[in-house]
């Protein structure tokens, strides 16, 4: 789905330069004030949005690190040492787990999306012949347009939406490969 | 940012020669392309424009003007609109429809106005008075027209984006409905063949407009998109196997709808249809299928009558369309154009609203980026009309 935040905020930027601001009253210091830090609010957002995955990912790599090494000098074994180890553990097997950037995922969909594109345009031109693929096509795009239906919500233009799953059931989140390999739930 | 920011000529020429369309709207998509590496929009001020239209109209008039009380004017979602009126003895209210940078819509300025030019008397309509098709006295292409007195939507009803789905309410709507029709009726019936409209390309064979409208729309979602989506590709190739040919070429207005008229709140007379910058030469079934998506109307106050375009149940519109314009529908090609519109739209709403907005080329960027929302409902429709053929 192309509608995406970094896209969103860069227009609501723009709004706020070139319509909002200019049109706020001078005299209203407190409106001139607020709206400046709303501005202001949202560049800090644009900017470090691309980079908040990372930003996690290094966070979790530095204390996975910090508890590796004071795990090595700690010399007594008790249950802060124990509990320490454990965390230790999930810790570096989730940061295993948090390879990609998102931009790798963003970039894998664009490739997989244009090759499932190039066979959607010849299974239209087919007989009946491609009929199972023709249903696999339609089944996919049928589910992918509930879940942009659903993400959409709030713009108001799809009533019907609220009957749809929620986004929690529809996404759900990744699972442990190693107690659930394979599959969606 | 993908590459499609910084179109390079080779790719550019590739997509003209896949997708041929008629000289004007072929001129057009080249030129969007060719701008658009060009820089964003930047705010035009009042007084650049009212510089800018003096002189537009001096050098049409021969004689000097003077423009007064200029104002900014909201509604659409593509061009930039400031009202105005001619000083001195003229003292004409006049509308300036000027293109930004890049627009969710290219169209062509000199198409529109030759159409406003050539429809007066037909339908009420605004009455073009000037072009600057080249960008000669303004910042971008752009035209004059009169300023038509009216509303969109009745003044008790709340604003909506892009005034989608009005509801004219039990006040408005019996008036309205029949004029309505009546206009679009006037439209498709117009012998187009004798009106003065050099940028409209004739069609050569019978089914040339389709083909135009199908490569039109299959060259914007290349030239615009940002991922790819499979189900657009196979609507594409599907609406070229199944499409129709027309029992008759009619001028298609090609955003008819609430919010693209106006009326008189206190006598229900619509005083002018306005926004023509989509009309084009095709079957009339496109533009009664356009009217009939599910986001152009709402259901009645009995909470189950769904009205088409906000005024009648299908079956009366339909029937007062027939009536009106001696043309009988298809039911079979009307439904080939509502898979048509579902596509043409959603291929709009989310290729190029993203296209322009994430370049920041217009002075609503926030409204096109809100909008991208109604482009995946639309699609949702798309799946299921393609699912059922």
């Amino acid at each position: 789905m192309d509608l995406r935040a970094e896209m969103q905020i860069d227009t609501l930027i723009r709004a706020m330069e070139h319509v909002i601001l200019p049109a706020i009253d001078p005299a209203d210091a407190a409106a001139q004030e607020q709206g400046a830090l709303v501005l202001a609010t949202l560049r800090l957002i644009a900017d470090r949005l691309p980079m908040t995955y990372r930003y996690d990912r290094d966070e979790l790599a530095r204390y996975v690190t910090l508890a590796a090494a004071l795990l090595e000098a700690l010399d007594v074994e008790d249950a802060a040492r124990r509990a320490l180890a454990v965390a230790h553990a999930e810790g570096a097997d989730t940061l295993a787990r948090a390879g990609a950037e998102p931009a790798e995922l963003l970039e894998r969909s664009r490739v997989l999306r244009a090759h499932v594109g190039d066979l959607a345009e010849r299974v239209a031109g087919a007989g009946a012949e491609c009929d199972t693929l023709r249903r696999l096509i339609f089944t996919a795009a049928r589910e992918q347009t509930i879940r942009e239906r659903k993400w959409l919500e709030p713009t108001g233009f799809d009533a019907a939406a609220a009957d749809l799953p929620s986004l929690e059931a529809q996404l759900p989140a990744p699972h442990n490969n190693r107690t659930t390999p394979g599959g969606r739930p | 940012m993908d590459c499609k920011h910084h179109p390079v000529p080779e790719w550019v020429d590739a997509l003209r020669v896949r997708f041929p369309l008629d000289r004007e709207m072929d001129a057009v998509l080249a030129r969007k392309l060719r701008l658009r590496p060009g820089p964003a929009y930047e705010p035009v001020s009042q007084a650049r424009l009212v510089e800018g239209l003096r002189a537009l109209i001096e050098h049409a008039e021969g004689k000097p003007v003077t423009i007064e009380q200029p104002h900014w004017l909201a509604g659409g979602a593509s061009k930039i609109q400031l009202a105005f009126r001619l000083g001195g003895s003229d003292g004409r209210r006049c509308v300036l429809r000027m293109e930004p940078a890049a627009s969710v819509v290219e169209t062509s300025r000199r198409q529109e106005f030759e159409l406003l030019s050539a429809i007066e008397g037909v339908v009420p309509a605004p009455q073009a008075l000037w072009l600057d098709a080249d960008a000669r006295f303004l910042p971008y292409p752009a035209l004059v027209y009169s300023f038509v007195e009216g509303v969109t939507k009745p003044p008790d009803v709340a604003a909506n984006v892009s005034n989608l789905g009005i509801d004219f309410g039990t006040r408005h709507r019996p008036a309205l409905a029949p004029q309505f029709i009546e206009c679009l009726a006037r439209i498709h019936t117009w012998d187009w063949r004798a009106a003065a409209l050099p940028s409209f390309e004739r069609p050569e064979s019978p089914d040339a407009a389709i083909v135009w409208q199908l490569n039109k729309w299959e060259r914007v979602w290349h030239e615009d998109c940002c991922e790819e989506i499979p189900l657009i590709r196979y609507a594409a190739r599907w609406l070229r196997d199944h499409r129709p040919v027309p029992d008759r070429i009619s001028m298609i207005h090609g955003d008819y709808r609430g919010g693209n008229f106006l009326f008189d709140p206190e006598t229900d007379r619509i005083t002018g249809l306005l926004d023509w910058e989509l009309a084009h030469l095709g079957d009339r079934h496109e533009e009664l299928a356009l009217i009939s998506l599910a986001t152009l109307g709402h259901y009645a106050e009995d909470g189950h009558t769904y009205l088409v375009g906000g005024m009648l149940p299908e079956v009366e519109f339909f029937t007062a369309y027939e009536r009106a314009s001696g043309l009988p529908i298809n039911r079979a090609v009307f439904d080939y154009y509502r898979i048509f519109n579902a596509y043409r739209v959603a291929v709009n709403l989310i290729a190029s609203a993203f296209r322009v907005a994430s370049a920041g080329k217009t002075h609503q960027d926030v409204l096109l980026g809100w909008i991208m929302g109604l482009g995946y409902a639309v699609l949702a429709d798309l799946q299921q009309l393609l699912e059922e053929t």
